[in-house]
């Protein structure tokens, strides 16, 4: 598992973490049962702090993708898939309110927004 | 363990002036024992033994003693060390007790080992210069000289730089012997009359007749008390 | 006890000038902490204080809940100063073997472990060292200690990125044991990296404090374009940290009411409507300036 880190970008690291190990499990780079380093091992490899790792660690057990148990590291779970989706669904309703605005913001009409979608898609299933 | 560090800090400069002093005081004993141009018998040592205790030895100690005083925190900020220093568990109080018990001990040490040699050189010369004498005076002149050391122990932590610390310790010892020594109402205060009086000599044999000045050495040491309390406070009160 | 550091308008004056002026802030236990500044801004005088190599001239300051100059604190803390110059003639074991004794909790594991990872020469003398393993044997003198708090002045000082990310990696390590990291630096970046809560510092106060990913958070850009700018002052409200406007471009720096002022865009008729995150470097410039302009 191979994790990039962008500590200037102003998002929190423990985010970046927790999305790049959900990434990872999302294409199957990670399955369930895998071993996921200890806290004080992935800390001191990303050089980051431990209390870093423990969030990104607790936000993922909490969305039900890995499971801690104590003294002996992180396993990934079953991977609690109802979960993801709700996230994935949460996020992108982030993006289309935000591509909204932006549009509106643009001058477009909400009638001429939808057209450019459905355009879109039409070409998308054309393509393929 | 802090003790060792301070001594380890200060046993170069320990040695070196007591190698200095042996040897002033190796060539005032026969300086003065063929001064006087007679053939080298038992008295001869005395009087040149009491004649270098009193004089050569008496001058080179004062400085060296208060070159002993030298030293402490502000030397170590000069070199960078004084952070780490004062960041251990140790009170800035136990530094300076064990700085300047260090420091008196090897001021004693450097008063008394070349007074001894006078004896030893003696001996090796095939004359005499009773061990008993040479002791006592010896131990009178680190009593009473102790002074000296707690100027440059005062001087070392008002002024930074060992250079500077040690010019205005010397030029103050300078000048309150000279002052001492030249103007009238001051006489009675000089260090080098209150701590080797003559009075105390036999004259004719050179050998020790009187009572040790016992007054006069008290009052010198509680001085010298006086300076290393006030060098105490200014090392528990002063920025690093 | 929740903060292993605290003070409280500290001031520290040298001469006329104002080294320290008000400094009010806590660090909290078990954190990485970084106290970030520029130079000159009062890092150094403020550690100085907390270890009692300098004395305060007015306000408070505790370590370890004591106020500082307690001996028996510096039992259970860790040092590393700028300059990490040592007792030159003592050799590297040594050195060790002076400072062992004073720390009851020193593990001689982690100093066998550390001797090895830094491959520190035991018979050479400290002054024949270069600054990077000058500074890795003040790392081994101090985290041998394992003590409750460590505190650090500008520890990447004068180390060549590869020795930089090690030292940064020692840190880490001694934190996951539950030691309080508290290091001064003024390199943002590697504040960034490892610090869970962050204290700036500008002129002897304090002008930024907080965790870093709430400050990650709460704080964004907001950038609106227009073809006629409104004032600056439509948009100043709650939460609003600066207001720039750059020809048709207005960039606000807001650290709340963020919905709000992206709202206002097309309200009043902006082209173009941005919001980005904002990163540490772009906070504590925006703040020092702030500073600079406030006083």
């Amino acid at each position: 598992m191979v994790i990039r880190l962008n500590p200037s970008s102003g998002i929190p690291i423990y985010l970046q973490i927790v999305e790049q190990i959900r990434h990872s499990i999302e294409i199957g780079a990670l399955v369930e049962g895998d071993q996921l380093p200890a806290i004080r091992t992935l800390a001191e490899e990303l050089v980051v702090s431990p209390n870093t790792v423990v969030k990104a660690y607790d936000d993922l057990e909490q969305e039900g993708l890995i499971r801690l148990r104590h003294g002996a590291g992180a396993y990934v779970e079953k991977g609690n898939l109802a979960k993801s989706r709700l996230r994935r669904f949460r996020e992108a309703s982030v993006v289309v309110k935000e591509t909204v605005r932006k549009l509106r913001s643009m001058g477009l009409s909400d009638d001429q927004s939808r057209r450019l979608f459905e355009a879109e898609w039409i070409e998308e299933a054309a393509a393929r | 363990m802090p003790i060792r560090k301070v001594w380890r800090e200060s046993r170069w400069r320990f040695l070196f002036i007591l190698a200095a002093l042996l040897i002033v005081t190796s060539a005032s004993v026969f300086y003065n024992a063929k001064a006087e141009s007679v053939v080298i018998e038992s008295k001869d040592f005395h009087e040149a033994g009491v004649r270098t205790i009193q004089g050569a030895l008496f001058l080179f100690w004062g400085f060296s003693a208060m070159f002993l005083g030298l030293g402490g925190f502000l030397r170590e900020r000069a070199v960078g060390s004084v952070d780490y220093t004062l960041s251990l568990p140790v009170s800035r109080t136990r530094w300076f007790l064990y700085r300047s018990l260090n420091g008196a001990l090897q001021a004693m040490a450097a008063a008394l080992i070349p007074a001894l040699s006078v004896s030893v050189i003696a001996a090796l010369s095939g004359g005499d210069y009773p061990v008993g004498d040479a002791l006592l005076l010896g131990l009178r002149l680190g009593l009473g000289g102790m002074l000296f050391y707690s100027v440059g122990l005062l001087v070392s932590t008002l002024f930074a730089g060992d250079f500077t610390s040690a010019g205005i310790g010397i030029a103050v010892v300078f000048a309150v012997n000279n002052s001492t020594r030249v103007i009238e109402s001051l006489k009675r205060l000089n260090l080098q009359d209150a701590i080797t009086p003559m009075c105390m000599i036999d004259r004719s044999t050179f050998l020790i007749r009187g009572q040790m000045p016992w007054s006069g050495i008290a009052f010198s040491f509680a001085l010298s008390l006086v300076l290393s309390a006030w060098a105490w406070r200014v090392t528990i009160a002063r920025d690093f | 006890m929740k903060a292993v550091v605290e003070t409280r308008e500290l001031t520290k004056r040298f001469g006329d000038h104002y080294a320290l002026a008000g400094l009010t802030m806590t660090v909290p236990r078990g954190q990485i902490v970084g106290f970030l500044g520029r130079n000159g801004s009062g890092k150094t005088t403020t550690i100085k204080i907390l270890l009692d190599v300098v004395r305060r001239t007015s306000g408070e300051a505790t370590v370890l809940g004591e106020p500082t100059g307690s001996v028996a604190v510096r039992r259970r803390i860790g040092f590393l100063g700028e300059d990490k110059r040592f007792y030159s003639y003592m050799t590297v074991r040594e050195i060790i073997a002076f400072t062992r004794p004073f720390f009851p909790t020193w593990r001689v594991e982690t100093e066998t472990r550390l001797l090895m990872d830094f491959e520190l020469p035991l018979n050479r003398k400290v002054s024949t060292l270069s600054k990077g393993m000058r500074t890795k044997l003040g790392l081994l003198l101090n985290l041998c200690r394992h003590s409750e708090l460590l505190i650090l002045d500008e520890p990447s000082e004068g180390l060549d990125p590869v020795m930089a990310e090690q030292m940064l990696q020692s840190l880490v390590r001694q934190a996951a044991d539950g030691t309080t990291i508290f290091f001064s630096s003024h390199q943002v970046a590697e504040v960034e990296q490892i610090a869970d809560h962050v204290i700036a510092i500008e002129h002897g106060r304090v002008i930024l404090e907080g965790s870093l990913d709430d400050l990650r958070k709460k704080f964004r850009r907001v950038n609106l374009v227009f073809d006629d700018p409104p004032p600056p002052e439509a948009f100043r409200r709650d939460g609003v940290d600066r207001v720039i406007v750059q020809g048709r471009t207005i960039s606000i720096l807001a650290s709340c009411n963020v919905d709000e002022l992206a709202a206002l865009g097309p309200l009043l008729a902006a082209k173009s409507v941005d919001v980005q995150p904002v990163g540490l470097k772009e906070l504590f410039l925006e703040k020092v300036k702030a500073d600079h302009a406030n006083s």
